[in-house]
């Protein structure tokens, strides 16, 4: 972090205005020039130390055999742990479902997200009570609303079915309890939680666009849609892909909801891998082969927010 | 719309724009809060009838809620819920606006990396190793304790969202109080942070409600003592216990704080987060 | 002629409750005054209705300080590993079940030999009467592995049994089921639907969900003369649920569930299919024995007055009642183990359980169930919960030391069964995964030997008292 100090010209490197230098001064001028480093000094010091031992005992759990229910020492074996996880099909299985429950709830809130956030962009009567009302799915806990949803997907009472039979359709959709609907009722679940919070990020974009673009396509006759594609989209690109990171880490760590609503089931269509994780390290006691998954999990986070970070560099002048 | 306006009288295809408008926003906003609207409406529904979902009228009553209250410890989780999430994000914002600053105006890229690296850890993974640190710390079961675990998810949010802000001032405000003498330190103080209010409230809101939301830390870090409103609410969906009417209760009570808060700044939220560019 | 049983019974806990006051006075309560214990327990009816409401009492008495935290089992379970894991000294006692964890934390040396301390008798007051005013049912669930010691203190009674509704049974002129047959008659014929074909009423519901299903399907297992495990002459101990007679267990549950449950059987929890009874959308529900106390409270039920609790019926390899029981322990790492056990000991008197079970937790001292101060909420529960705790065996899981992925397995089948239900695959799939529970077996198993319950040493409930139940049925409602 030093080497980013600040460079003859830039804003910092400004001669101060003042020649005498007393005592009072003198710190003051420490204190100036040292500012990023004790700025920093609270946030690091908090974060590292909160962060650094449980990732070094986890690194170091991976390259054991630590099972929770022996009474036998624990034996320090390299990188079988890292090896051996990859012949755990749940877990292979854990990888896609990550996959599928991340860019299906990503994609879904994003699209959700971006009309929505246009149609508040507009100016209309009542606007600012529906949007403040629209936020609302951003306060609410994870675990108290999955309990609501849960009542709703309820094969034989709950709303969703209810609703459907009384349009007809009789066949009761097994939401939670189907194999190949369980992750798209989690992925409607996502969606309504976090499409709010998508169109807030979105909006705060659009509303920073300039207008000259807009105007200039449609003297050109530019259709709704090009402009949407031609105008809109890359203007917003920079927004899109910071609310894209932070929402994809949610998505990719998402727990609680799938541990209230469906607990990974059912048959494991619905375990994550943060989710086999927690299956791991608490409820069968493979703690060595779970800190194995945990790293392997943070590099697969990693490495996605690494390229998503590749299409915003250059949106970023430094 | 432009059709309308081709062949209507011009007042007349404005007002039925404007009905139009409203049905949409009903349509799209509906959906949304509904959710809400049967958490409540359902907390106050005998069990019974909870195979009956058509029933909408029904003599409610507030059997669950007696229920929830003296049954369980939620309202007293959820005073340490308020507790943690409030000094974790507060906590969480101070140093997030300092080290945003830095990052913005030092161009610090490294250290903004590393800070959402350590967004980046799955936690889960964590668990014991934390408790382990926690209970060499004696930090277990603890307001300190609980408060610090949560800024891992404070700070780093607070770092993320506050860089963009401070990136929206203008620097040419900062040069010109430089260049009249002030320090970099009063320049903080006199111009960034106030121009950053509206940021500063809206992210501390949406720290508080990321803290709010925490279930795992609290629940292996925390204890009786402090344990927060998550690890209640959790157990209303427990195998043995609670019913469903207690289920909806719960998650109605854990809902009113923040609702309330967010009520109270709600006009700094909206400001803040969609004036401010919360991205960039 | 049971009669005359009970009053000989209630005299003698008569007689020892007097033999009590006396030696109360000799016993020292107050030795560890001043000392602070911590329990981790379920949160659960009985910790509801039995533990907490006594604490204070046991402070006052004691002087010790109790803090007791309840959590959901999942939550509970993982709170409690990190601290034993750790082994960490904040933890004092704690609740387990343990055909659950038993084996599991029994092997990793997680639980206190109790025994000591209850040979003591400056720990133990001296009508204290362990095991002997314990329920057969509950006393066989406390040892899991061969040469283990006494390492839990078992006091929930709990059991899968068949709670029915009588008033449909009697208007639709269906015989109360004694029989596995006579249960699929009856559900089919209480399986009513209107003029337009939807179902008014199911005939049957059970647990359908995930790993949970094995606590409710244990009884139809055993009942069919099938059981989760079996021995290889050699000793080794192997999966049996492929055998002939657990497919026909898989089938027959699964059937039932399919053709006369409701779907939402298969992602109800189980306090979900307890609503669903209260609200009078089934004719019968297979599930543990404490529910009663919801299905007669008018707030929170429809059917109050009209429900009567069966065993489940017997099938062709006899009738074991599941009596899933939960325990207390100590932590070996615990700096107050005395006066952990104290606690321990206080809370499983008879008073105290008495306590327990006129708030509707059922306990496993005998003496309590056959108290004048106590009365069933109804005379077939009375019967059936008391069968269940005298014969019952620790069967809800497929016991192993890798208990969860064991009940994965076993929640694999029987969703297969429900599911599809076809003899072909059900078989496939209860191949499968017997081969996935040999496997974890010799993966955790080093050097650990479970004993039963196998078929063969616990005897089924005679005849004679599986119909005693349906005799007691009042049916005036």
């Amino acid at each position: 972090m030093r080497e980013a100090a600040p460079k003859a010209g830039t804003l910092s490197g400004l001669p101060r205005a003042g020649g005498d230098v007393g005592p009072r001064e003198r710190v003051v001028n420490w204190i100036d020039r040292n500012l990023p480093i004790i700025f920093n000094v609270p946030t690091v010091l908090l974060l590292a130390g909160l962060v650094a031992f449980p990732v070094l005992l986890v690194l170091y759990t991976s390259m054991t055999d630590w099972f929770l229910y022996t009474p036998e020492k624990r034996q320090f074996v390299g990188f079988a742990n890292y090896v051996a996880v990859w012949s755990d099909p749940r877990w292979l299985h854990a990888i896609w479902h990550t996959v599928y429950l991340t860019v299906g709830s990503v994609f879904f809130q994003f699209v959700l997200g971006l009309g929505i956030a246009m149609l508040f962009n507009r100016q209309f009567r009542g606007r600012t009570f529906y949007r403040s009302v629209f936020l609302l799915p951003m306060i609410a806990m994870s675990t108290a609303i999955s309990l609501v949803w849960i009542i709703m997907f309820n094969n034989s009472f709950g709303l969703l079915n209810f609703w459907l039979a009384s349009l007809g359709v009789e066949d009761h959709i097994a939401w939670l309890s189907d194999e190949h609907m369980a992750m798209p009722s989690l992925i409607l679940v996502q969606v309504w939680h976090w499409t709010p919070f998508m169109t807030l990020l979105l909006l705060a974009g659009l509303q920073s666009l300039p207008s000259e673009p807009f105007e200039a396509a449609k003297l050109d006759g530019a259709s709704p849609w090009q402009m949407l594609v031609n105008v809109t989209l890359p203007l917003l690109k920079g927004h899109i892909i910071v609310a894209l990171i932070l929402r994809s880490i949610f998505a990719i760590k998402e727990f609680d909801t799938i541990l209230t609503m469906t607990e990974g089931g059912p048959n494991w269509a619905t375990e994550t891998m943060n989710m086999n994780i927690y299956f791991n390290a608490f409820d069968y006691g493979y703690t060595a082969q779970a800190a194995a998954k945990g790293v392997l999990f943070f590099l697969f986070i990693l490495a996605i927010q690494v390229a998503l970070l590749r299409f915003r560099e250059r949106q970023w002048s430094y | 719309m432009v059709v309308l306006r081709q062949y209507l009288p011009r007042p007349l295809a404005k007002s039925i724009e404007a009905l139009f408008t409203q049905v949409v926003m009903v349509l799209v906003v509906g959906p949304f809060v509904f959710i809400f609207f049967y958490m409540v409406w359902s907390s106050v529904k005998p069990d019974y009838l909870f195979y009956e979902p058509g029933t909408w009228i029904f003599e409610p009553t507030l059997y669950h809620y007696q229920n929830v209250i003296g049954g369980s410890d939620l309202i007293g989780n959820i005073r340490n819920s308020l507790i943690v999430s409030s000094a974790a994000s507060l906590i969480g914002v101070i140093c997030g606006i300092m080290t945003a600053y830095t990052i913005a105006r030092y161009k610090l890229r490294k250290l903004a990396m590393a800070i959402l690296v350590t967004r980046m850890i799955p936690y889960i993974t964590a668990l014991i190793p934390l408790w382990m640190m926690y209970n060499w710390l004696n930090l277990l079961n603890t307001y300190t304790g609980l408060i610090l675990s949560h800024l891992v998810i404070t700070i780093p949010f607070g770092v993320w969202i506050l860089i963009a802000y401070i990136e929206d001032i203008p620097q040419d405000l900062e040069d010109a109080a430089l260049i009249d003498g002030a320090s970099r330190t009063q320049v903080f103080w006199k111009i960034v942070l106030p121009l950053c209010r509206p940021g500063i409230i809206a992210t501390t809101i949406l720290c508080f409600i990321f803290s709010w939301n925490n279930f795992q830390l609290a629940l292996i870090l925390g204890g009786i003592d402090v344990n927060t409103a998550p690890v209640s609410v959790f157990k209303f969906a427990g195998a043995e216990t609670g019913s469903m009417g207690a289920m909806m209760a719960g998650a109605t009570l854990v809902t009113i704080p923040v609702f309330v808060i967010v009520m109270f700044v709600q006009k700094h939220l909206a400001a803040g987060l969609t004036a401010g560019g919360i991205s960039k | 002629m049971r009669y005359a049983t009970r009053i000989g019974v209630s005299t003698l806990a008569i007689s020892a409750f007097v033999a009590s006051a006396a030696a109360a006075q000799e016993f020292n309560w107050r030795q560890f005054e001043g000392e602070e214990i911590y329990g981790l327990v379920f949160a659960a009816p009985y910790t509801d209705s039995w533990m907490k409401p006594q604490v204070e009492e046991f402070e006052e008495l004691t002087g010790i300080t109790v803090q007791i935290e309840a959590m959901v089992d999942t939550q509970m379970r993982k709170k409690q590993d990190i601290i034993l894991a750790g082994q960490d000294s904040s933890l004092d006692f704690y609740t387990l079940q343990m055909d659950n964890r038993g084996g599991a934390l029994t092997s990793a040396g997680y639980l206190e030999d109790l025994q000591p301390y209850l040979d003591d008798p400056t720990l133990t007051p001296a009508d204290y009467n362990y095991p002997e005013d314990w329920a057969g049912g509950c006393l066989n669930t406390v040892k899991v592995i061969k040469g283990q010691s006494l390492n839990n203190l078992v006091f929930s009674a709990q059991a899968q049994l068949l709670h029915i509704r009588k008033d449909l049974f009697e208007e639709h002129g269906v015989k109360i089921p004694a029989t596995m047959e006579e249960l699929e008659a009856a559900a089919k014929a209480l399986t009513i639907k209107d003029a337009d074909g939807n179902v008014e009423m199911y005939g049957f519901l059970s647990r359908g969900w995930g790993r949970l299903t094995t606590a409710s399907f244990a009884t139809y297992l055993f009942n069919h003369g099938a059981s989760w495990f079996r021995f290889e002459e050699d000793g080794t101990r192997v999966a049996n649920i492929d055998s002939p007679e657990a497919i026909d267990a898989f089938e027959f549950y699964g059937r039932m569930i399919r053709d006369y449950g409701p779907a939402a059987a298969l992602n109800n929890r189980p306090e979900a299919n307890a609503a669903m009874f209260a609200a009078g959308k089934t004719a019968m529900l297979s599930a543990l024995n404490y529910y009663i106390y919801q299905f007669e409270d008018p707030n929170r039920s429809r059917v109050a007055g009209k429900v009567a609790t069966i065993l489940v019926p017997s099938g062709p390899g006899g009738s074991f009642p599941n009596t899933p029981t939960t325990s207390l322990a100590i932590s070996p790492f615990s700096k107050h183990k005395k006066a952990a056990w104290l606690f321990i000991a206080w809370i499983t008197q008879k008073e105290q359980m008495l306590y327990g079970m006129k708030n509707g937790a059922p306990m496993c001292r005998k003496s309590v169930w056959t108290d004048p101060e106590y009365t069933p909420p109804t005379p077939s529960w009375g019967e059936s919960a008391q069968i269940a705790i005298d014969y019952g065996i620790a069967i809800a899981k497929p016991q192993a030391i890798a208990i969860s992925e064991m009940r994965d397995a076993v929640g694999e089948v029987v969703n297969v069964a429900i599911r599809d239900g076809s003899r072909a695959a059900i078989e496939a799939e209860a191949k499968k995964q017997a081969a996935v529970m040999n496997q974890l077996i010799a993966q955790t198993e080093k050097g650990v030997d479970f004993q039963g319950p196998f078929r063969g040493d616990r005897v089924s409930v005679p005849p004679e008292k599986q119909v005693l139940p349906i005799e007691a049925i009042d049916m005036s409602h």
